[in-house]
């Protein structure tokens, strides 16, 4: 955990340095474009920076950079320009060649591959809020309550977002469904 | 497959790498530099979409108070007439109640025997037809008091003039039982062995009887009054035992109380003279028919379909029914669903059906 002032005036490269990435990841989660979650991201701190408020714990610190990020990712996402984009060139840009796996002639190592691009290409084919709890509750580990007070929804919304989010990624990943047939959420 | 560890392991694809920080954090520092003072930018909420759902909510809720205010304010009106025409000083007491009897739940000043004809007895005739009366039905009018549990009604303001008192005799109006006061001493005017349709309807052919004024006097120590007078000049006599107290909701007083009579009294116009017609001697028929109905008058029942019931008897429209030759002896019936008075002319299993003014309605046969 960092610790450092918590006034948002001071450490802000060393802020800006930790937290950067887990905007970044929100703001992509949210809009599954690069490009915008680059500034959406840095919109993030400019208005951390502008501001200066001093926190009561990281834990609050945390919490605002998250909330500020789905707010910003909102926006971006309710633009005429991103509106009007379909969900197929979201996808696109998750096949990064930087990231493709390398074909070194493994089933195994194949297939893991396989499945975490099929993970993602699922999770990116969800309604924009449903990507969010997805991502703030598997991948930064966040409980119901933290989600609620990050997204500003009810904690009985969160809880049926994610229900609904996991039946819809269930059909979506039955190809890779375990030994019993289903995939365990 | 676990989801959780699946996902954690792709989403590591969108960690940004180094190159794209680096330019992030340049980026950031390089608008901060540019624009120290720049105000911190408010965090925009999108607007949510309206709550369709809370807005129909909303709406119900707003258009049911609108309808029960409406509809309180349309009734309320209403209400209060209702109640102002009950006597203000009717007593809701069980003895009251029980004295106020069915139909004619007025309070029967059964002395009131006009020989009117229809449309020219007043409500106190009407009120007074359903009271018991003593075995001894020869009223004592000639001092002009009836008295009624101590109550005693001296003639002299109040008064009640026959308009027409050479139109006949009419029979006593037909007590009920229903009507008379639980100790029995409410009334003594009217006459308790009257019941059931007694003589037909008076024969409305001038018989000349003689003419006994009567005037009742308010006590002044009544303390509700009703505003509406209890007369009604415009109503038909109810001699033949036909009274409508349905238009009558100034009070149910058949009380046998004090209060109750006084009160009722009290509705009355003071101003207004009462004279009563009164058959001194009257024997009732032995051979009348029983009462069929605890008020005296016939209770009749029309249908839609065309028939009607006339005291629990099914009778079946005629077409084109004659109207009886002889109209001279009838009966008055009630019928409690039009609130409206008839007469009736019984002919064998032949019904014929006037209205309160002799016009002729229509023949049924009983069933």
């Amino acid at each position: 955990m960092l610790t450092l002032s918590l006034c948002a005036a001071e450490n802000f490269e060393e802020v800006m340095e930790f937290y950067m990435p887990m905007v970044y990841r929100i703001a992509f989660a949210r809009l599954a474009d690069r490009s915008d979650a680059e500034d959406v991201t840095q919109d993030v701190f400019l208005r951390y920076f502008r501001t200066g408020l001093t926190y009561e714990s990281e834990e609050h610190r945390k919490a605002w950079l998250i909330r500020c990020a789905v707010n910003c990712a909102k926006n971006v996402a309710g633009s005429a320009w991103n509106r009007h984009r379909s969900r197929d060139e979201l996808t696109e840009n998750l096949d990064d060649p930087d990231n493709e796996p390398m074909a070194s002639g493994c089933e195994e190592q194949f297939e893991k591959t396989e499945r975490r691009l099929a993970v993602m290409n699922a999770v990116m084919k969800l309604p924009e809020k449903y990507r969010t709890v997805i991502h703030l509750f598997y991948f930064e580990d966040m409980s119901v309550a933290q989600i609620s007070s990050a997204v500003g929804a009810g904690e009985s919304t969160v809880k049926s977002q994610l229900s609904r989010a996991r039946k819809l990624l269930k059909p979506l990943l039955s190809e890779f469904a375990g030994p019993a047939g289903e995939v365990v959420f | 497959m676990k989801f959780s560890e699946e996902y954690k392991k792709s989403a590591e694809n969108m960690n940004p790498d180094k190159q794209a920080i680096d330019r992030m954090k340049a980026a950031v520092m390089k608008e901060l530099q540019e624009h120290p003072d720049a105000p911190a930018q408010p965090l925009e909420e999108p607007k949510k979409p309206l709550p369709l759902r809370r807005i129909a909510y909303i709406g119900g809720a707003v258009a049911a108070c609108a309808v029960i205010t409406i509809a309180a304010v349309n009734l309320v009106p209403s209400l209060e007439a209702s109640n102002g025409m009950i006597s203000s000083g009717a007593n809701s007491s069980p003895a009251a109640m029980e004295a106020a009897g069915n139909e004619t739940a007025a309070p029967n000043f059964s002395m009131i025997q006009n020989t009117t004809t229809a449309g020219s007895a007043d409500d106190i005739a009407e009120d007074a037809a359903a009271d018991e009366a003593p075995a001894d039905d020869a009223y004592d009018f000639d001092n002009g008091i009836a008295s009624i549990d101590g109550i005693g009604f001296i003639d002299n303001d109040n008064s009640y003039e026959d308009e027409n008192p050479g139109a006949g005799d009419a029979p006593i109006p037909e007590q009920s039982a229903e009507t008379a006061p639980a100790e029995g001493a409410a009334d003594s005017i009217s006459d308790s062995t009257n019941k059931g349709h007694t003589n037909p309807a008076f024969a409305p052919d001038g018989i000349a009887n003689e003419f006994v004024p009567v005037t009742y006097e308010v006590p002044e120590e009544s303390e509700d009054s009703t505003e509406e007078p209890r007369v009604d000049n415009e109503r038909p006599n109810p001699e033949s035992g036909g009274i409508d107290t349905s238009k009558d909701t100034t009070s149910d007083n058949g009380s046998s109380t004090e209060e109750a009579w006084a009160e009722t009294w009290e509705c009355w116009d003071s101003t207004e003279e009462i004279s009563i017609s009164w058959e001194a001697t009257y024997e009732p028929d032995p051979d009348d028919r029983g009462n069929p109905s605890a008020g005296g008058a016939w209770v009749i029942v029309r249908s839609p379909q065309g028939w009607l019931t006339a005291d629990g008897e099914r009778y079946d429209a005629v077409k084109n029914a004659a109207a009886p030759a002889d109209t001279t002896v009838f009966y008055w019936a009630n019928s409690p669903v039009e609130n409206r008075d008839f007469c009736l002319v019984i002919d064998g299993d032949m019904l014929y059906l006037f209205d309160d003014q002799m016009n002729y309605l229509g023949g049924y046969k009983k069933r």
